[in-house]
């Protein structure tokens, strides 16, 4: 359990101490997911969840409580993502627009649960291979450092060969 | 449902003004409309302020409360909308709503927008909002620029519509705007300019896409019966309508049908078709994005778009000039302020005030704007119908 003792700006100080000693530490960086939500740990490493309704079977990304296609609430189970999807189109842009170093390239994922993805692309060799319906699979890795310094992960696709 | 006209529309010059803040120009652009409209600003009874809010130099709250203070409108119900890129168009609706409900017969819509800062000329800031926001598209890649090389990728595969096509609508749009002293760029270009200029995306480069800048617009709306009483050249607000998208994952990423919802909304409360219209206003981010809005709202069929700007029929002087303002390409796309900023331009050529760029008896004119993108879908589209 954390104490945190005092009020304020103490409390506070404390708090960060706290949280810097028990940071996630990946080759001696500091990283932390993009968002918690969009990811399960597992031993094979983190993957992709999403909330599968368990009324009518509707699957959605990020997770979430209420399900819009029947609207139960509360009856949603955490289901991890398929690992593979199909490219709908993709495009690059020619700046640093991410901060990553160099230029970024791009897409919109489908996966066949229904779910359609926006998402960074890796380990590109030509892009001319990148036609809709081109299967790509999942990566999580990082990508640019916060004003923190820590290491942002974050789910890309890989074109599968 | 009550008449309600515009009466007043004031701008300042849209441009790069790092050294100019949100309420020197606010206080410019309101008191153009506040003339304009010859109201007093004790007159007005009720404002909507548009703004994304990229700056940060009056704080993330009450911009259209320290702007109004700069012309003495005080004291009245003031509230900001945002809808991204199409905010004043919300702030325009919502004064029309305001006076539709008869609580109220004098309104003030206005937008700023400041994205240069005195360190630099670029919208740096606005790409640091979009890459920190950790839930939202945007930290994972999403800029205007992929969403509409994305556009364009899809519409050059579906109907063979190519780039030099695109970039006709940049020149004819820049065209316009050296006859329109508010515009950020008035220099013509070329297609050959546009090009060969720098890519700054795939199959985009840095002419094929509208400046982020600075600036201000403010409309003033009024009760058919009250309008009267200021102008001999009221513009009558013959249809307003406002959609949102619905993030379908059954077509390609933004070449969604938020457009043309509106549209069926808009020509059926003016009870026109886009054959009666003589000058339109449409939301060009990019140059593909006027072409996909001239199917949208009828101008011409599906994946006819790239013919129809290759035909000169939405150039002055054709059978349906659009973007006589210089379009967000050439008058700029400071995001709050561009959608009054397009209402005053429908105005001046309705009363016949449009100088070198006057479309000759202009009587219907048609604003579209666009707002924000997420999820493969348009955020929202705004179409209003004006009638002399």
């Amino acid at each position: 359990m954390i104490q945190v003792k005092g009020s304020g700006i103490e409390a506070i100080s404390q708090k960060l101490a706290q949280r810097e000693e028990g940071d996630k530490v990946n080759e001696g960086k500091k990283t932390r997911l993009i968002s918690d939500k969009f990811f399960a740990e597992t031993p094979e490493g983190y993957v992709l969840v999403g909330s599968k309704c368990k009324s009518c079977g509707k699957v959605f990304f990020p997770k979430k409580t209420l399900c819009t296609a029947c609207f139960t609430k509360d009856n949603m189970e955490v289901v991890p993502l398929s690992k593979k999807g199909r490219i709908v189109s993709y495009a690059s842009d020619d700046r640093d627009m991410m901060g990553l170093g160099y230029p970024h390239i791009c897409a919109y994922v489908d996966l066949p649960e229904g779910v359609r993805l926006f998402s960074l692309l890796t380990d590109v060799e030509d892009d001319t291979k990148l036609k809709e319906g081109k299967e790509v699979e999942t990566v999580v890795e990082g990508f640019r450092t916060d004003e923190l310094g820590y290491d942002i992960l974050v789910f890309k696709f890989r074109p599968c060969l | 449902m009550r008449e309600v006209a515009v009466i007043g529309a004031g701008l300042c010059k849209f441009g790069f003004y790092p050294e100019r803040g949100s309420l020197e120009m606010g206080e410019e652009a309101i008191w153009n409309a506040l003339q304009d409209a010859g109201v007093k600003p004790t007159d007005i009874q009720v404002a909507y302020c548009g703004t994304v809010g990229v700056d940060a130099s009056l704080g993330p709250m009450l911009v259209g409360h320290q702007l109004l203070q700069t012309v003495g409108i005080t004291g009245i119900p003031i509230s900001r909308v945002e809808n991204m890129c199409s905010s004043s168009s919300v702030a325009f609706r919502e004064s029309w709503l305001a006076i539709q409900s008869g609580l109220y017969d004098i309104a003030l819509a206005f937008g700023v927008e400041k994205m240069t800062s005195p360190l630099t000329k670029n919208a740096w800031r606005w790409r640091d909002l979009l890459r920190e926001a950790d839930e939202y598209e945007g930290s994972r890649g999403l800029f205007p620029t992929i969403i509409y090389s994305l556009m364009l990728t899809e519409h050059m595969e579906k109907y063979g519509t190519t780039r030099e096509q695109a970039a006709m609508v940049a020149v004819k749009n820049r065209f316009h705007a050296s006859m329109n002293p508010y515009a950020c760029f008035q220099k013509p270009i070329t297609v050959d300019d546009v090009l060969n200029s720098r890519p700054i995306a795939r199959l985009i480069n840095l002419l094929d896409c509208c400046p982020s800048c600075d600036g201000c617009s403010a409309v003033i709306l009024a009760s058919g019966e009250v309008a009267k009483k200021y102008t001999t050249k009221p513009v009558y607000v013959a249809a307003s309508a406002q959609v949102s998208g619905t993030y379908r994952s059954d077509c390609p990423p933004f070449l969604s049908d938020v457009s043309r919802r509106a549209a069926k909304i808009a020509y059926e409360m003016a009870g026109i078709g886009p054959e009666d219209l003589d000058v339109a206003e449409v939301h060009d981010a990019f140059d593909i994005n006027e072409i996909v809005d001239y199917e949208d709202l009828g101008f011409c069929g599906e994946g006819e778009g790239g013919p129809l700007v290759q035909s000169g029929a939405t150039k002055l002087g054709g059978r349906l000039p659009v973007n006589t303002g210089g379009g967000l390409m050439s008058r700029g796309h400071p995001f709050g302020a561009t959608g009054c900023a397009q209402i005053a331009e429908i105005t001046w050529q309705l009363r016949g005030q449009a100088g070198a760029r006057q479309v000759q008896e202009a009587k219907v004119g048609l604003t579209h704007t666009l707002g924000g993108a997420h999820q493969g879908d348009m955020g929202n589209c705004f179409i209003h119908i004006f009638k002399r």
